[in-house]
């Protein structure tokens, strides 16, 4: 009966194996990440150009002024409802597009807890009103945002069984606020609040956020290379 | 341990569970909350019909349940561990490993 016994073993070293690796691959499916990317760099640019884009409507298509504020106000309501609502949705519905051929499986995640939103938001918008207001330097606001941000994407990459989403994003944002804590320079430091924070926290979490969808999704591919050398089922 | 507690153990061994495939189908499904066809199927690497013979076995014996839902006109099928399997299944597991060698 030995024999047998050490052959069952093996087996459950290897399905313990599997599980891991399955795990892993289930936790690093992150190309969905690309969507809020793409909805935040549109936003970032409808802010930025919003009035230029108005203005050119409204000569090309020879309307009266009061278009332009309500170009302008529909910007603002987009901007607003997309952040809130409408990314949410368009995720909800075209997240599972992304690896629609290799299946879907969907981890049981534990809930945010509220303590959490309140610590980020707090420090983050804080950190953002504070420098705004000219109270707090710039380079302290965006050090305390990215932070702020790190340690949450490591908290929300635990609770929601996204771990590789989590480290990368967040050791990322970690690692620009310890540079920006050292004295590295803005690159957008003389120009106004607008540029020299808001703008270059937005190019951060775009880039930051490119780079993460890349490395994880990369690290996806390699995980499930080893689960198609190990599937050896004779069943 | 024992050749009188190997033998108990052997023979309480739920032959449901005792093949690798099903073994490999419930670690996975033990790790998720729900898990679809084709994912299963990437992941074990099995033929469609082989996969579908075992995933019958295990829901016969009610240690998984099936959903089946359209995704717009696209069947969509997918499986959870039911908590008599999640039970049977750490019980089986922790037997394996009483039995293992040191």
């Amino acid at each position: 009966m030995s024999g047998a016994i050490k052959k069952k073993n093996t087996e459950m070293e290897r399905l313990e194996q599997l599980e891991g690796l399955v795990d892993r691959y289930a936790q690093s499916r992150v190309l969905p990440l690309l969507i809020p990317l793409v909805i935040l760099i549109f936003n970032v640019s409808l802010l930025l150009y919003g009035g230029k884009l108005a203005s050119l409507i409204i000569f090309h298509l020879q309307i009266s002024m009061c278009w332009y504020t309500a170009i302008i106000l529909g910007i603002v309501a987009w901007v607003l409802l997309s952040s809130f609502f409408v990314t949410g949705k368009i995720l909800a519905r075209y997240a599972g597009c992304f690896y629609k051929k290799e299946g879907t499986i969907e981890l049981e995640k534990e809930r945010t807890s509220a303590w959490a939103w309140i610590a980020y938001l707090i420090t983050f918008c804080g950190s953002a009103v504070l420098s705004a207001e000219s109270i707090l330097p710039v380079r302290w606001a965006l050090m305390i945002s990215l932070a702020s941000f790190g340690t949450f994407m490591l908290y929300l990459g635990k609770k929601h069984k996204e771990k590789p989403l989590g480290v990368v994003y967040g050791g990322l944002s970690l690692a620009a606020a310890a540079l920006t804590a050292l004295g590295v320079r803005l690159p957008l430091s003389a120009e106004g609040w607008l540029y020299s924070y808001f703008i270059t926290l937005m190019i951060y979490f775009v880039s930051a956020g490119f780079i993460t969808a890349i490395v994880v999704h990369i690290y996806n591919r390699k995980v499930l290379q080893k689960i198609k050398k190990m599937r050896t089922f004779s069943g | 341990m024992d050749s009188g507690k190997i033998n108990q153990i052997h023979n309480n061994i739920d032959r449901v569970i005792h093949e690798p495939v099903r073994l490999a189908i419930l670690k996975i499904l033990s790790l998720a909350k729900e898990v679809d066809f084709k994912f299963l199927l990437t992941t074990l690497g099995l033929t469609k019909g082989n996969l579908a013979t075992h995933i019958n076995k295990l829901e016969a014996t009610k240690l998984i349940t099936v959903k089946k839902e359209f995704r717009g006109k696209i069947p969509h099928t997918s499986y959870s561990i039911t908590n008599k399997g999640r039970e049977q299944f750490q019980e089986y597991w922790k037997n394996m490993q009483e039995l293992a060698p040191e």
